[in-house]
């Protein structure tokens, strides 16, 4: 069984080669039968891949233990739902796992788009179908999830504790989706480029892939972060840690080519910065997975290093200077009707908005590497924890809150300096209110909050204005309530008032992060059984928490869990227990800390075990107020929600796409005449 | 003769016993160490054994036994300043979360800012560029065609009664 | 329609700069990565000469610190342990043991104590007896010179310097003692 699993990804390995070589062939050579052939290789290849994927997980649910994967990543103690999620667990599973997601995207796009651009598609195989061949060799070669061990071992040595999570099972899934989604625009974009096309056709094609990627992006992050939050109780959600990072950097760069591909569209504008952005984002995406996986950083998600990491720097090293390559003998072609009629122009800001990105990305991308460069330079070793980041980052991150608030306000092309004062007035006004009353009322002083919450409130008001006036602008032409005219508004154009929706979320996330990152208060103590401990937040109030005592037993899982209940009061009032665990897994020797807490939308009161003595006499809680992080997670659905109306067709373009073929310059004629 | 020396004696005795005491004292007091104090301490340091997670925050028994060695160090009276060079000294400076700004290290934080300032620079002489219409010398003749975009923001700014 | 593309007279500076710049870009990566992929590994030491070091050693010895060169012409066994290293547990016993069955030959044991805190260094000692001088890895410069990933790791040097084995984890007895017989055996040059 499990030879046919080697077998299938070998098979595979092969058609993904066939299909690259022989679709540029085609296209080259004017053969398109070839290019049929390719294109039915790259199916072929989704096939076999995922029959690869179909045995391991039989392997997996069955307890096929002399497979060395399963037996590292399971054991029989394991739930069923975790032995199956286990084929993400380690390293070569889950390099399986992207391979089989890559070649369902690269399969999809093939089933979809066919018709209306076969100039481009051969070489959108090629691409796609060269990225899969990569990901599959590795899986044949070097890290082969069919590896047999030579005894026969009566249990496996389980899965990683800290991956038994709800979080952590789509996780993984939710980021590899974003990455490999990527890949889409990018192939697009290198055949476009190949094509000699100077068009938005790639862009426009591939706009719902962008945003896809940039959906699943942004849920795996915000679930990485909740998991983190959940289970690993530190009182956080987010470690900068070099593989969040690695992760998140794609996303810092995905995000401004989301916003330049409108100005390309609406205004022609940007051709070259696109097709560069998506180059990096792509490369970036290669590196984030190589730097996760290749050992060369230690992380607490690492997986161990072997002889993955040189293939991967000559995988992103060939791919990098092929689509340089590209772009400097295409360059003159890219040419765009670059216009700026003022510098107070949408324009601008969304060049502005490229810049920080791109310096956001700098500052990670930065950050994360430089241990490495030091010891390369230098033979030192130093670790850079979240104060670099956060000193960094945060300042640019409120620039962005504050362009995101300007842009929906001011116009294309040119805002007339009092028609801008006139739209900007009411959101400066939300602002300053907001941080005035926070001040004199609420009682926040640090400047840092002060200044965060007071973007939110005018990036909040502008966002919401944009909603009022188009809302006042229906009734007002064809008499509708207000409800009637919200849905009809957003139901035309979901891309604009998705987006605004989007941007909404993002607002309440940045509320939650600054209220949480600026006055979380945490406190660490011993208590004795009846014993109490306060916890105070200046704005929030005061808990007191008394221990009850330690409660405790085995769970069929093989692990041994104790739990420690303490009473709660809030500002002198009951408000319930709280029951942290500790829970010690047994086969792989690892105890977890998982709090509890007691979550409102003001504040989280966030308790973990921290240790006790004897059989529970004595016992140390670490207790952490979270102000508002709730707003973090409510914050992440509003923006769920918002890409998916974004994404939506409308009526409108659903007919469009159904009868007019949209005639672009630089579509050159259709191959295979 | 007698009473002078029975005092010393009653003077030695005391301070034995005074001493005595004193030295005993501090057993018999043991309390719980301060562990706010330490945390704010042990939040600017790694964990030496895991990545990615500072010491406040690790819960391996090495993070425990590494927290009381802060605790002990302040008891002694170091500052945090002294703990915190102590532990480089011991371990290191992959022990702190914030390297030492000094040296190579500064480029850490120069270089991104460098970066940053040169990108604005590119931006805003690109801005100027775009924004004066003297036309470049090769040019490449491209009539971008009606985007379908561009009849969707339209139908948009007509329903908004916008400029 | 193909469109006419006339002539550029120049190739655009911004242009040449990108490329060049993306390359090089990718250069750098691409070493930087490669330096530190290439990191050695205490494994990779078989063979070679020991990297030397110099470690203070705990207050009981009356020696304030030992150089590993300056113990050249004579075996030395460095063992890298921890307090809080559950799987060195296996071996401190058996190590003092070797330790006092081949002092007299020669052999010098060093324990050098990664990451460590000294009271609980000391207590371990304690415990299980250990007598051949260790000490704390001031700087964690040793561990980083030998590239150990974790603890126990033990290096057997012979008289000439060369690291004749790298054991990674506990050792047991008779590979132990093999070893301890090769390196006192060995003529030095």
């Amino acid at each position: 069984m499990p030879n046919i699993g080697y077998v299938a990804m070998t098979l595979a390995l092969a058609l993904a080669l066939y299909a690259t070589i022989v679709a540029v062939v085609g296209a080259q050579r004017r053969v398109p039968e070839l290019v049929t052939s390719a294109r039915n290789a790259a199916f072929g290849v989704t096939g076999f891949l995922t029959l690869a994927v179909i045995i391991i997980e039989y392997l997996l649910i069955t307890g096929h233990y002399q497979t060395k994967y399963v037996f590292e990543t399971s054991n029989r103690a394991a739930p069923i739902f975790y032995r199956m999620t286990a084929l993400w667990g380690g390293q070569d599973g889950s390099l399986l796992f992207w391979s089989w997601l890559m070649s369902i995207f690269a399969a999809l796009v093939l089933l979809k788009k066919w018709g209306s651009m076969r100039i481009m598609m051969p070489y959108v195989v090629a691409v796609t179908q060269i990225t899969v061949a990569f990901f599959v060799m590795l899986v044949v070669f070097v890290a082969n999830p069919f590896e047999q061990l030579d005894f026969f071992p009566a249990d496996g040595t389980g899965l990683n504790p800290l991956l038994r999570h709800f979080g952590m099972i789509i996780h993984p899934p939710m980021l590899y989706t974003g990455f490999v989604s990527f890949v889409i625009p990018y192939a697009f974009a290198i055949a476009a480029l190949v094509t000699r096309q100077t068009g938005d056709l790639w862009i426009r094609t591939t706009r719902r892939w962008t945003l896809t990627a940039w959906l699943f992006l942004s849920l795996g992050l915000l679930l990485g972060g909740w998991w983190a939050y959940d289970v690993l109780g530190w009182g956080g959600y987010w470690g900068w840690d070099p593989v969040e990072n690695a992760s998140l950097i794609p996303w810092l760069v995905g995000t401004p080519f989301l916003h330049s591909v409108m100005m390309q569209e609406s205004r022609g504008m940007l051709k070259r910065w696109n097709m560069a952005l998506i180059i990096l984002t792509f490369a970036l995406v290669i590196e984030g997975t190589f730097l996760t996986r290749s050992g060369v950083i230690s992380s607490v998600h690492t997986f161990a290093q072997s002889a993955i990491g040189p293939l991967f720097l000559i995988f992103i090293a060939i791919m990098f200077v092929f689509s340089l390559y590209m772009f400097a003998t295409r360059w003159e072609i890219l040419k765009s009707e670059n216009e700026l009629d003022s510098f107070f122009s949408r324009e601008s800001v969304f060049l502005l908005n490229n810049l920080i990105f791109l310096g956001l990305a700098v500052v990670v991308w930065w950050g994360t590497h430089f241990p490495l460069i030091s010891e390369a330079l230098l033979g030192e070793k130093i670790v850079v924890g979240p104060p670099f980041f956060e000193q960094s980052a945060g300042p640019l991150f409120a620039i962005i809150l504050l362009l995101m608030g300007v842009a929906p306000l001011i116009p294309w092309r040119r805002a007339s300096g009092k028609k801008l004062a006139d739209q900007l007035l009411w959101p400066l006004v939300w602002g300053v209110v907001t941080a005035a009353v926070l001040y004199f009322v609420v009682g926040i002083s640090i400047v840092g909050a002060l200044i965060g919450f007071g973007l939110c409130g005018f990036t909040l008001g502008a966002t919401l204005i944009e909603y009022w006036r188009g809302v006042k602008a229906r009734r007002k032409s064809r008499g509708e309530n207000y409800f009637v005219a919200l849905w009809r508004l957003v139901g035309r154009n979901h891309r604009r008032y998705g987006g605004y929706f989007i941007h909404i979320g993002v607002v309440l996330v940045a509320i939650g992060v600054v209220g949480s990152r600026f006055y979380q208060v945490e406190t660490q103590q011993n208590l004795a059984v009846g014993e109490s401990m306060t916890i105070s937040s200046p704005v929030i109030g005061d808990y007191q928490l008394t221990y009850r005592g330690l409660r405790g037993g085995q769970s069929p899982d093989d692990r041994i869990i104790t739990e420690a209940v303490l009473d709660v009061t809030f500002n002198g009032k009951p408000a319930g227990s709280l029951v942290p665990v500790r829970e010690f897994f047994v086969v792989q020797q690892q105890p977890m800390t998982i709090p509890d807490k007691r979550s409102t939308l003001a504040d989280d009161l966030y308790v973990i075990l921290a240790g006790w003595e004897g059989t529970g006499e004595t016992a140390t809680f670490k207790a952490y107020i979270n102000p508002l992080v709730s707003w973090l997670w409510i914050g992440g659905i509003v923006f769920i929600l918002g890409t998916v109306i974004a994404a939506w067709p409308t009526a409108q373009e659903r007919e469009e796409r159904a009868t007019a073929k949209v005639q672009l310059p630089g579509a050159a004629a259709p191959a295979g005449k | 003769m007698a009473r002078t020396k029975f005092f010393i004696n009653l003077i030695f005795v005391t301070s034995v016993l005074v001493t005595a005491l004193a030295l005993l004292a501090p057993v018999s007091l043991a309390q719980d160490p301060d562990y706010d104090a330490i945390n704010r301490i042990a939040q600017k340091m790694n964990c030496p054994t895991c990545t990615g997670i500072n010491l406040a925050d690790c819960r391996t028994q090495t993070c425990a036994q590494w927290r009381d060695q802060i605790g002990d160090l302040l008891a002694k009276g170091m500052t945090e300043d002294e703990v915190l060079d102590y532990f480089v000294n011991q371990y290191g400076t992959q022990v702190l979360q914030e390297p030492p700004k000094s040296g190579f290290t500064l480029w850490l934080w120069v270089l991104p800012v460098l970066m940053i300032i040169l990108g604005a620079g590119i931006l805003f002489y690109t801005m100027r560029k775009w924004a004066s219409p003297a036309a470049a010398p090769e040019t490449v003749t491209v009539t971008p065609g009606p985007t379908a975009s561009d009849d969707y923001l339209s139908q948009v700014e007509k329903d908004l009664d916008f400029d | 329609m193909e469109q006419t593309l006339t002539q550029p007279k120049t190739t655009s500076p911004l242009r040449n700069i990108v490329l060049f710049g993306g390359l090089l870009a990718v250069l750098a990566l691409v070493a930087i990565m490669a330096v530190n992929l290439q990191k050695r590994e205490s494994v990779d030491l078989q063979n070679q000469q020991a990297p030397d070091f110099t470690i203070p050693l705990f207050a009981q010895f009356e020696q304030d610190s030992v150089t590993l060169s300056e113990l050249r012409g004579q075996p030395v066994v460095v063992n890298f342990w921890a307090s809080w290293c559950v799987e060195c547990y296996k071996e401190a016993e058996l190590l003092e043991q070797a330790w006092q069955d081949y002092k007299d030959q020669g052999v010098v044991f060093i324990g050098i104590d990664h990451l460590d805190t000294e009271k609980e260094a000391l207590a371990y000692m304690a415990k299980y007896g250990i007598t051949y001088p260790s000490g704390p890895d001031m700087g964690d410069k040793a561990s980083q010179a030998y590239g150990i990933t974790g603890v126990p790791e033990t290096f057997f040097i012979d008289k000439n310097g060369n690291i004749i084995h790298v054991q990674i984890g506990p050792i047991e007895r008779a590979p132990l003692y093999t070893l301890l017989n090769k390196l006192v055996t060995e003529p030095g040059s």
